[in-house]
């Protein structure tokens, strides 16, 4: 079986917000929509600080809560492990939303990037958005089904997002993790919740 | 379901992935452009382009939102409020062309034919190289560099760089260093060059195990990423520096003594004065041969070895190597001193030493392509934040001085020199010099006494002394300095004091925003209000500074504008193509265009047409290529035959192949100085001080800044506090600013998708201040405060950190005081609290100090 997924090797990650902005630009996400974030941590005391960027994106589990609680059944996981919503079925309940642990699911606000005025580029992608349904990272399926990588991978400047089928051993997450002889298996985000997500980080 | 799957094929006319370069900052990525339907709704980047290794950073994709931004203007506008400052409403009303011109030209032609002087120019667009000296050049003012250096740029970097490597800029090399000391910079990591290509060499070198230590007052990228955070006191770097040097010298006793009896004028013998001893009769400057127990001129060839240290007599006259003096100097920055001043542990300096020198593994060579090198694969790369100060020119020589101490200097795995770009000028040089075609590495030749000969104008002709002066900028005084645009508003509003005999009138920018990225706002505010005429061209008419314009140009933006570019590339070499992507608005005009048709207008389109011939087309010898004196020629007419002048082949050419660009050979990376020597010794400043100190004196000091001018003109290394480390019980904080990975040039700093990010981010639209720092000031995350220094009060919101130094504001480039729905408001601008002006000025560099004391306080 083909499981799509992502290693995310956070040694690499310098939190340059590539991925955030390649992932707006790709889908043309309304304003207040960022499928891919980075987030900046630190610990320790001045002046031994250290501290990592956590990029995350939805994680496109294998046991998603928000396919469990949708009640009309709009979200589905592809044959190879895509987590996607059809738009023809949801009608905006918003129980995903709260069902997922990692934030993932959107629902936009009305306006625009600027009052009173939305841009030829809103207008491009509005046109054809269905109102008050969620919104999630779909992992550029559109993307795949032409040959190339989510656009988060490919603008990656460090290459740190290493994208495939998990479950192929020669696929590139496999490779990566070969040559890299990292001392930990790649993790997942708070593995309690059970989602078993397909984003895996190396620390 | 994306957009795209959504649209029915019938309503797609256009589909296309248009190759050109990202240009949001000066580096120029290739990318490809997703244009469906006349609209760019994505970029990616280019996987073949070697420069950027495939991949872009985040500014690539935030041109687009501003390409589209409702406050793009595409008709002139002129102010109908007379009234100008922060935050009054021009009342802009539209006018046509007809009128912009008429209004221009009357009040330009005026100027040319009274005084030329009265213009200032600022059109350093780093997407445009060919129109920077128009100013100067062509209408023939002085004050052509209104904008230039600023508070983001390498400032005193770049001249020092030109002086002793004939280079622009610097790197680690990213394929062999295994230790990289990071000093106040972002390279490999979120600024300076190349950002896409540099983050992914660096980290494949993190992955392969280069280690990373990083001296930065705040938790910047690099620091989060590195090994080892150090954090120092704003200022105190070149210090730092030169107590590593002493460890390293008179605690380790490990340099490379091969590198630099053979590679440098460490062992030349210096006189009492300062200058070096020569030969009586070849005028050669001597060295001493220890073994035969003589002197010797540097380049005789029966040199048997030479001395480094030691004091000697030649002719009756004492003197010493160049090294021994350094060795001198060093004594007085033990690490127990230089701990006081910097704040960074004697121990961890006696440990950074061990471990660097260690690193660069002294003595050992490696073979590439056949050729035997050292191996020195350890690096001290730095940028603004280490010596963008007021002694930035000795802050710097400490920086490249240590480097020169363990021979990592253009060696593999080292500090390698880049170059501006692929200039003209060198590239005709290297065929004519090197006898080949292509480009010529660092432009280096060696002068008579066989060092590297100082290139110092890599934007300009020099400036012979002379007082009164006419430039606003003093470069009269400044005969190395990049040009201290920061100088002008200072000039402007006190001609006075420094004799200044004439009234600017007017003012021409071009994509320039002094206001915000020259220190201290307000005084710039002023001095432009004093101008009777502003035109600024540019995209939208809300920056700091166009907002003072009396007339704004509608400009094309970089998805609709031709181009060619090349800067700073560390491992590449060539030109890449902008093409437009998108078609501009027909009321807009291309910033080129708009100059040859001004020209025109002016009568001195021969100027400007002999101008571009001077500095593109001609080097190469192919006249047949020339412009000819008065015709007008398009931007892309002009781009056709500089390509075809110098690398033989035209625009239609590049629009097939996106770039004409190679790898960098291991021969031109490493070691391009052949026989010539670098200064350790960096004479020639000193000669340059003392010049100029004699000029003065015949004039009398008839002003009093005059007197400690040529202060720093030394020709080693040393350590001064600035102004900024007064003692000072009021201003007790120091307020540093850092640059984003997300905005370069201001412009992006109003772009909708990146000020969205942004906002997320607390650490950097707050202003960064340390929890013992909050504690004493009873502040908490999350405060409204007021940060006051000596030239102007801002308000910002306190993030309370442990990644800063507890002597520190740290700020970050987000902020905009301008009324933009994106503009971050709450975040506070830098250069507003800086102060500026000469006494802030390093006098040989012409770096602005880039830090300055604040104080913080909760907002009432
Ligand atoms: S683009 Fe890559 S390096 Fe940059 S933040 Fe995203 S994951 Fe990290
Ligand atoms: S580094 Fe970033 S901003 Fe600069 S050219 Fe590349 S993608 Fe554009």
């Amino acid at each position: 079986m083909v499981r799509l997924g992502m290693i995310i090797d956070l040694k690499r990650c310098i939190g340059c917000d590539s991925c955030t902005l390649a992932c707006k630009a790709e889908q043309g996400t309304p304003k207040g929509v960022l499928f891919s974030r980075v987030y900046r941590k630190l610990y320790g005391e001045y002046p031994r600080v250290k501290g990592f960027f956590l990029p995350v994106l939805c994680n496109h589990c294998e046991n998603p809560s928000c396919e469990k609680a949708c009640p009309t059944r709009a979200i589905y996981r592809t044959k190879d492990g895509v987590v996607l919503i059809d738009e023809e079925k949801c009608s905006g309940v918003r129980a995903c939303v709260s069902a997922c642990p990692y934030g993932a699911i959107f629902f936009p606000l009305e306006d625009g990037y600027f009052p009173n005025k939305m841009t030829v580029y809103e207008e491009f992608h509005n046109k054809y958005r269905k109102k008050d349904i969620a919104l999630k990272c779909n992992l550029c399926y559109h993307r795949l089904k032409e040959g190339k990588e989510p656009a988060c991978v490919v603008a990656c400047p460090t290459e740190c997002r290493i994208f495939g089928d998990l479950d192929d051993p020669n696929s590139k997450p496999n490779r990566y993790i070969r040559e890299r002889k990292p001392q930990v298996k790649p993790l997942p985000l708070r593995p309690e919740t059970g989602n078993k997500p397909k984003v895996l980080y190396l620390p | 379901m994306h957009t795209l799957e959504k649209i029915k094929k019938d309503e797609i006319w256009q589909d296309e992935w248009i190759p050109t370069v990202c240009s949001m900052c000066l580096h120029h990525c290739g990318v490809l452009v997703h244009v469906v339907n006349g609209v760019a709704i994505k970029v990616d980047p280019d996987p073949d382009c070697p420069d950027n290794e495939g991949h872009n950073c985040a500014k690539a994709q935030g041109l687009l939102l501003k390409q589209y931004d409702p406050h793009r203007i595409t008709k002139p506008l002129m102010r109908t409020n007379s009234e100008k400052g922060v935050g009054v409403d021009p009342k802009w009303k539209e006018i046509t062309w007809d009128e912009a011109w008429s209004i221009i030209v009357e009040k330009f032609k005026r100027i040319l034919k009274e005084d030329p002087r009265k213009l200032l120019y600022a059109g350093t667009d780093f997407r445009r190289s060919w129109i920077w000296a128009w100013g100067g050049a062509v209408f023939g003012t002085p004050n052509g560099f209104f904008s230039d250096v600023g508070t983001t740029c390498g400032g005193g970097y770049h001249p020092v760089n030109g002086i002793m490597f004939g280079s622009f800029a610097t790197q680690p090399d990213w394929y062999r260093c295994n230790y990289l000391l990071q000093i106040g910079g972002g390279d490999g990591f979120e600024s300076h060059l190349h950002l896409a290509g540099n983050a992914k060499r660096c980290a494949d070198a993190r992955m392969r195990g280069m280690k990373v230590v990083s001296v930065d007052p705040r938790m910047a990228t690099v620091s989060v990423k590195a090994d080892e955070w150090i954090p120092i006191r704003p200022g105190t770097d070149g210090c730092f520096v030169l107590s590593l040097m002493y460890v390293m010298v008179h605690e380790l006793g490990k340099y490379d003594k091969e590198f630099l009896k053979k590679r440098t004028n460490a062992p030349y013998l210096i006189g009492a004065d300062g200058y070096y001893v020569r030969d009586r009769d070849s005028k050669k400057p001597l060295i001493w041969d220890p073994i035969d127990q003589k002197p010797k001129p540097f380049n005789d060839k029966s040199i048997k070895d030479f001395a480094l240290l030691g004091t000697y007599f030649v002719d009756g006259v004492e003197c010493k190597p160049a090294f021994q003096l350094l060795f001198d100097k060093l004594k007085e920055y033990p690490p127990e001193k230089a701990e006081k001043i910097t704040t960074v542990p004697a121990s961890t300096i006696r440990r950074i030493a061990k471990e660097f020198v260690e690193a660069a593994r002294i003595g050992e060579t490696i073979v590439i392509d056949g050729v035997e090198y050292p191996y020195r694969p350890a690096c001290l790369q730095w940028y603004r934040g280490a010596h963008a100060h007021e002694h930035s020119w000795l802050d710097n020589l400490a920086f490249k001085t240590l480097n020169l101490l363990v021979g990592n200097t253009d060696m593999p795995g080292g500090h390698l020199n880049i170059p501006l770009g692929w200039d003209p000028h060198i590239d005709a040089w290297s065929l004519k010099y090197l006898g080949r075609p292509g480009p010529s590495w660092n432009f280096v030749e060696p002068d008579e006494d066989g060092v590297t000969k100082p290139w110092l104008y890599e934007l300009r002709p020099p400036v012979p002394f002379k007082y009164p002066p006419d430039h606003l900028d003093l470069l009269e005084y400044l005969p190395v300095a990049v040009e201290p645009g920061h100088i002008y508003p200072e000039a402007i509003l006190n001609p006075d004091r420094f004799g200044i005999t004439y009234r600017p009138e007017a003012a021409l920018f071009i994509h320039a925003n002094p206001v915000w990225n020259i220190p201290e706002s307000f005084k710039t505010i002023e001095a432009i209000k004093k101008l009777d005429l502003v035109v600024a061209m540019d995209v939208q008419a809300v920056s700091e500074t166009t907002s003072l314009a009396d007339i704004v140009l509608p400009d094309y933006t970089y998805l609709e504008a031709w181009g060619i570019e090349h800067c700073e590339t560390p491992f590449i070499w060539g030109h890449i193509l902008r093409r437009p992507v998108l078609k501009p608005p027909e009321t807009c005009m291309d910033a080129t265009d708009f100059l040859t048709e001004l020209s025109d207008r002016l009568g001195i389109l021969d100027k400007w047409n002999g101008f571009l011939n001077w500095r593109f087309i001609a080097p190469f010898g192919k006249n047949e290529y020339l412009l000819e004196p008065n015709r007008k020629y398009r931007v892309e007419e002009f781009l056709d035959r500089w390509m075809r002048a110098q690398h033989g082949v035209g625009l239609d050419w590049f629009i097939e192949h996106k770039w004409n660009m190679r790898k960098k050979t291991p021969k031109e990376l490493y070691w391009p100085y052949g026989d010539t020597r670098i200064p350790l010794y960096v004479m020639c400043v000193k000669q340059y001080g003392d010049e100029l100190r004699k000029q003065f004196a015949e004039l009398g000091y008839p002003k009093d800044w005059m007197k400690n001018w040529c202060d720093d003109y030394l020709p080693l290394p040393e350590w001064k506090p600035s102004k900024i480390h007064n003692p000072d019980s009021e201003y007790d904080l120091y307020m540093i600013y850092y640059k984003l990975p997300h905005i370069t040039f201001s412009d992006l700093a109003t772009g909708a998708w990146i000020s969205e990010v942004l906002q997320k981010r607390a650490d950097i639209v707050r202003v960064q201040i340390n929890t013992q720092t909050a504690r004493k000031k009873g502040l908490k995350d999350g405060d409204k405060v007021i940060i006051r220094s000596k030239t102007a009060q801002m308000k910002a919101i306190v993030h309370v950190t442990e990644g800063v130094h507890p002597d520190v504001v740290a700020v970050s480039n987000a902020g905009k005081w301008v009324k933009h729905p994106w503009a971050i408001n709450y975040a506070p601008t830098s250069s507003a609290l800086l102060q500026g002006g000469v006494d802030f000025t390093c006098k040989v560099s012409g770096c602005p100090e880039t830090a300055t004391r604040v104080t913080i306080e909760k907002e009432a």
